[in-house]
C-alpha cells in the first residue's frame, strides 16, 4: 500500500509519529486483516478532529436556532436546500469557494515553510486591481488579454507578498506583523489609485475589462447554474491546487520549502538558500492570493470594485487550517466555508446570518482543540 | 529496606518500536543506582516514565511502595522525583538564581515565583560543592555550570530521587570528579541517585548497584562488587564486545583544508591544516571556540578576520559551494542533522535532494532516495531497518549512524565531525571510529572536534587543544603526552602542570 508511494507533505500517510508508520514489505496475505483494521483506526484518528468539530459545531448551531425560537430542523433544512441542496445553491457556493481556494492555497503555501501569511486579503486586493487595470487596456486578440490580466494579478500579489518575505530574509522581521500591516497599506494604495484615475468618475469601481479577458460562466454550458455567478476561475483554482500538490511532492524546491519549515536548523546545516526560500514562499503565497480576484474581476462583474475581497483573505486562513495546509484538502475545506458563508444569506430571513459566522468560528476553535489533542504526545521526550 | 521507587512490569511502545518491556526493578534509599545500556535500550524512556514525562502503556511505578496514578511531571516532582535531563529544562534568559527559584512549591503567583531563598541556595552550593555564578543568565554559562544549576534546582525542592541522565557527557575531566563526589554525598544523606551513563569507568567508580537494560528489558541488577568492566560490557551488548578500531601509520597527501588566523566570537586567531588521509582532532573544554570554528566552516557566520582555504582556494566567495562539497556530522543531530518528523528517505537525501541522482530535470527521484536510504541502513547497521519510519523514532546511536552514513556515502574530500560520538553507545562509538579510519585510508581529510580526550587519542594523526580560541597545545600522534594535554585543557603549560 502506501509504503511504495512517495509521501505527500503533511499527508496523514506521512509517518509523523512512530504510531503511524507505513508498512513496506509487510507480509501481504497473513497480516492483511490486521493491517486493515490498523489502517482504518489510523485514518479515523486523523479524520476525527474534522468530523468532531464539524458535527459538534453544527449541533451547537441547532441549539442557537432553538434559542432563537426556530426549529433546528427548519434551520438546517433551509440551509441545506438553499446551498448544496439545489444547483443554483451549488453555483453560489462554488462561486464563494473560488477565492477561498486561492486564499487557502496562499496560506497553505507559505505554511510549508512555517510562515504565516495573514496578508492574503491585501494581496488579493492589489492583485484584483492590477488584473482589472491591465484587463481594461489589454489588446483583445485571442487569449492575450486574459493571460495578461491573470499575469498582472499574480505579479502584483506576488510582489506584495514578497515584501514581508524579503524583509524576513534580510532582517528577520516577523512576517505576521508585516503582512497584517501591509493589508492596511494595500487598501490605502488601492483606494489612492482608484481615486487618482483608475475608477470611473463618482464611483469606486474601475472601467470594464475587454471582452476577451472574461472568464466564461458555468451557466453558459450548464443551464442548471443559471443565475449563479460561478465561473471558469473555479477551474483555475482547482488547477492551482492540483499543481501545487504535485509541485510540493515531486520537485526539489517543494521539498526544500518543507525542509525549511519542518527543520530550519537542518535546512541551514544542509546549506539550503534559506533567505531565498523564505522570500520565495511569501511571494508565491502572494501570487496565489493575487489570483483570488479572478473570480470576481474576470468572471463575474468584469471590473474591480472597492471592498470586493470581502474577507476572503482572512477566511483563507481558516480554510488552510481546516485543510491542515494540504493543497488538495483546501478544495473541500473552501467549499465547506463557502457554503457556510453563502448559507448566511439563505437563512437570513429566519435567523440572523451572524449565526453562521459564529458557527464558522466555533467549528474552527473546536478543530484546533481536537487537533491539538491528536498531535499531543507525538514523538519521544 | 523499603525501596523509594519501584518499577513493576512497565511496558512502553512507540508504534512498532518497543522502548520498555516488562521492566521491573527497585531503587533503594541511600544508593547510587547506575542504569546502563546501549542507545535505544530504553533508559531515557524509563526515566521519562519515572519523572512523569512519558506515560507507560502498562505496568506501575511505585513511590514508597504506593502506586502512582496519573503521573505528570508536576505530581512526580511532588513525590520527590527530580530529573536532570540531557537537554536542560531551563529558561535561557533567566539567571541561575531565577531558574533555581522558578516555580518552586509555595512560590506560585505572578510575582513571587522568581524569588527564592538565596541563603539556602548558597548553603546547598557549599554543602554539595556545586559552584555556579548565580546572577548570570544561564545562557551565558558553560554546560557544566548549567547542569549544576539544574541539580541545585532539584535539591532546592528537596528531591529525594535524583535522576542524572548522562550528566558527565558535557563535563571536563576535573568537573566529572567533583560531580561523582557530589553524588556520593547526596547518597550518604539517604537520597536515591539514578545515574544513567555510557561511561563505564564512572559507573564503576560511583555506583552501589547497576541495572543493565538491553532491548527495552532488564538484563540484570547487580551489586557493584559483582561487576567489572568486561562483565558489564558483555551484559550491555549481549555477547562479546566489539573490537576497538585500529589506527595505523599512513602518509598524508595534499593539503585540503587550511584555517589561518581565524577570529570569530571566542575564536581568536586559530590556525590549522588538514591533509588528505589525515585526521586532525580539535579538543578542549567546551566554549573555547569550537562552536565558532564549526559555525564558520558550515557557513553560518563569516569569519571576522582570517581565512579558510579549501583545496588551495579561499572559500570566502562561495561558502555554499564549499559547504555542499564537504561532509559534516553536525553537533546537534536533532536540530541540524535530521528533520525529525520526516522519514529516513527524506533525511538520507537531505542537502542533496536537489542534485543528481535524487533530482533529474527538476523532478525528485523518490525511487533513488528510497534506495539510498535503504543502502545507508544496510551498510551502517541502522536499527530498526525501516526507512519509512520518521527519524524521531530512532535512538541516538542509530540516528548518528544514519547521519554518518549519509555524509560519508558521498565520499567527501573533507569531513567535519563535531562531537560525533557524544551520547552514543559503545558499539556505535567503535563503529564510527572504524568508519572514520576507513575514510582516512581512502584519502579523506577529516577534522574532528570533540571534548573526549580518549577519542582524540584513538583516531587522530594530529591534535590541537583549544584554549581561549587558540591552539594552546599541538602535537602529532606520536608526540602526544596525556599530562600535557590534560593541563592544556585548563590553559596550563607543561611546566606549570608538574608542580
Amino acid at each position: 500500500m502506501t509504503g511504495s508511494m512517495p509521501r505527500t507533505p503533511g499527508s496523514p500517510r506521512t509517518p509523523r509519529n512512530p504510531e503511524t508508520p507505513g508498512t513496506p514489505g509487510a507480509p501481504k496475505n497473513r497480516a492483511t486483516t490486521l493491517m486493515n483494521s490498523k489502517t482504518l483506526r489510523r485514518r479515523l484518528r486523523v479524520a476525527a478532529p474534522v468530523l468532531l468539530s464539524v458535527s459538534l459545531g453544527l449541533a451547537l448551531g441547532g441549539i442557537i436556532a432553538a434559542l432563537l425560537q426556530v426549529s433546528p430542523l427548519d434551520f438546517y433544512g433551509q440551509l441545506w436546500s438553499g446551498t448544496v441542496g439545489s444547483s443554483f445553491g451549488w453555483g453560489q457556493v462554488l462561486y464563494r469557494a473560488t477565492p477561498l481556494i486561492f486564499c487557502g492555497l496562499s496560506v497553505a503555501f507559505a505554511f510549508q515553510a512555517r510562515l504565516f501569511n495573514i496578508g492574503a486579503e491585501g494581496q488579493m486586493a492589489v492583485g484584483g486591481l492590477a488584473m482589472a487595470a491591465v484587463g481594461a487596456v489589454a489588446p483583445s486578440a485571442g487569449p492575450i488579454a486574459l493571460i495578461l490580466a491573470l499575469g498582472a494579478g499574480a505579479l502584483a500579489g506576488g510582489i506584495w507578498g514578497g515584501i514581508p518575505g524579503v524583509l524576513k530574509a534580510r532582517t528577520g522581521s516577523h512576517e505576521v506583523i508585516v503582512t497584517i500591516l501591509l493589508n492596511f497599506i494595500a487598501f490605502a494604495v488601492v483606494n489612492y489609485l482608484l481615486v487618482r484615475g483608475l475608477a470611473l468618475p463618482e464611483t469606486v469601481r474601475t472601467a470594464e475589462i475587454v471582452e476577451s479577458a472574461h472568464l466564461f460562466r458555468l451557466s453558459d454550458f450548464v443551464p442548471a447554474f443559471r443565475g449563479a455567478p460561478v465561473n471558469a476561475a473555479l477551474f483555475l483554482a482547482l488547477l492551482c491546487a492540483v499543481a501545487l500538490a504535485a509541485w510540493l511532492r515531486f520537485t526539489p524546491w517543494g521539498l526544500s520549502l518543507q525542509i525549511l519549515g519542518e527543520g530550519p536548523g537542518a535546512a541551514r546545516y544542509a546549506g539550503l538558500p534559506v533567505g531565498r526560500l523564505t522570500a520565495f514562499a511569501m511571494s508565491g503565497a502572494g501570487a496565489l492570493a493575487g489570483l483570488g480576484g479572478a473570480s470576481f474581476v474576470l468572471g463575474f462583474k468584469h471590473y474591480f470594485e472597492e471592498g470586493f475581497t470581502g474577507g476572503a483573505g482572512f477566511l483563507g486562513i481558516a480554510v488552510a487550517l481546516l485543510a491542515r495546509n494540504r493543497a488538495l484538502a483546501v478544495i473541500p475545506s473552501a467549499i465547506f466555508f463557502g457554503a457556510l458563508s453563502y448559507g448566511g444569506f439563505v437563512v437570513n430571513r429566519t435567523v440572523p446570518r451572524e449565526v453562521l459566522d459564529v458557527l464558522q468560528a466555533v467549528i474552527l476553535i473546536l478543530f484546533i482543540v481536537f487537533e491539538a489533542r491528536r498531535t499531543a504526545g507525538e514523538g519521544r521526550t | 529496606m523499603i525501596p523509594t521507587a519501584r518499577f513493576v512490569e512497565v511496558t512502553k511502545k512507540y508504534g512498532r518500536v518497543t522502548a520498555n518491556e516488562q521492566v521491573s526493578f527497585s531503587i533503594l534509599p541511600g544508593e547510587v543506582h547506575a542504569l546502563v545500556g546501549e542507545n535505544g535500550a530504553g533508559k531515557s524512556t524509563l526515566m521519562g516514565i519515572l519523572s512523569g514525562f512519558v506515560r507507560p502503556d502498562a505496568g506501575t511505578v511505585l513511590i514508597d511502595e504506593a502506586p502512582v496514578r496519573d503521573a505528570t511531571p508536576a505530581t512526580m516532582l511532588r513525590h520527590g522525583v527530580g530529573l536532570c535531563a540531557q537537554h536542560f529544562h531551563q529558561v535561557p534568559t533567566l539567571t541561575g538564581y531565577e531558574n533555581i527559584a522558578l516555580g518552586r512549591a509555595g512560590k506560585r503567583g505572578l510575582f513571587g515565583s522568581l524569588r527564592g531563598d538565596r541563603k539556602r541556595i548558597r548553603e546547598l552550593m557549599q554543602r554539595y560543592r556545586l559552584d555556579v555564578e548565580l546572577d548570570v543568565p544561564v545562557d551565558d554559562l558553560s554546560l557544566g555550570e548549567r547542569e549544576r544549576v539544574e541539580i541545585l534546582g532539584l535539591l532546592y525542592r528537596d528531591s529525594r530521587i535524583l535522576i542524572l541522565d548522562e550528566p558527565t557527557a558535557v563535563l571536563a575531566a576535573s568537573e566529572v570528579e567533583s560531580l561523582l563526589q557530589t553524588m556520593r554525598t547526596l547518597a550518604a544523606e539517604g537520597r536515591s541517585i539514578i545515574f544513567v551513563s555510557h561511561k563505564l569507568p564512572e559507573v564503576l567508580a560511583v555506583a552501589d548497584r547497576v541495572t543493565v537494560l538491553r532491548g527495552g528489558r532488564v538484563v540484570e541488577t547487580l551489586p557493584r562488587r559483582d561487576v567489572d568492566t568486561e562483565r558489564l560490557v558483555r551484559l550491555i551488548v549481549g555477547g562479546s564486545p566489539p573490537r576497538p578500531a585500529q589506527w595505523s601509520a599512513q602518509v598524508p597527501g595534499r593539503e585540503v583544508l587550511a584555517v589561518r588566523d581565524a577570529t570569530l566570537g571566542r575564536l581568536d586567531g586559530l590556525s590549522l591544516t588538514v591533509s588528505e588521509g589525515q585526521i586532525v582532532g580539535v579538543g578542549g573544554v567546551e566554549g573555547n571556540g569550537q562552536k565558532e570554528l564549526a559555525s564558520a566552516l558550515l557557513g553560518y557566520e563569516p569569519l571576522v578576520s582570517g581565512e579558510i582555504r579549501f583545496m588551495g582556494e579561499p572559500v570566502k566567495r562561495d561558502v555554499r559551494k564549499f559547504r555542499r562539497s564537504i561532509g559534516v556530522i553536525p553537533e546537534d543531530r536533532h536540530r541540524e542533522g535530521l528533520i525529525l518528523g520526516r522519514s529516513l528517505v527524506e533525511n538520507g537525501a537531505l542537502g542533496r535532494h536537489d542534485r543528481s541522482p535524487f533530482s533529474s530535470a527538476g523532478v525528485l527521484r523518490w525511487d533513488k532516495m528510497r534506495a539510498h536510504a535503504a543502502e545507508i541502513i544496510d551498510v551502517y547497521g541502522v536499527r530498526p531497518g525501516d526507512a519509512t519510519l520518521p527519524a524521531r523514532s530512532f535512538s541516538g546511536g542509530n540516528q548518528q549512524r544514519f547521519i554518518a552514513g549519509r555524509e560519508l556515502s558521498q565520499r567527501p574530500p573533507l569531513l567535519l565531525a563535531v562531537h560525533p560520538t557524544r551520547g552514543v553507545d559503545l558499539g556505535a562509538v567503535q563503529f564510527l571510529h572504524g568508519r572514520l579510519l576507513e575514510e582516512r585510508a581512502r584519502g579523506a581529510a577529516i577534522l574532528l572536534i570533540t571534548a573526549d580526550l580518549s577519542e582524540l587519542e584513538a583516531v587522530c594523526d594530529r591534535i590541537h587543544i583549544l584554549y581561549r580560541g587558540r591552539s594552546f597545545y599541538e602535537a602529532a600522534r606520536n608526540e602526544i603526552d596525556t599530562d600535557g594535554m590534560q593541563s592544556a585543557l585548563l590553559g596550563l603549560g607543561p611546566s606549570e602542570s608538574r608542580r
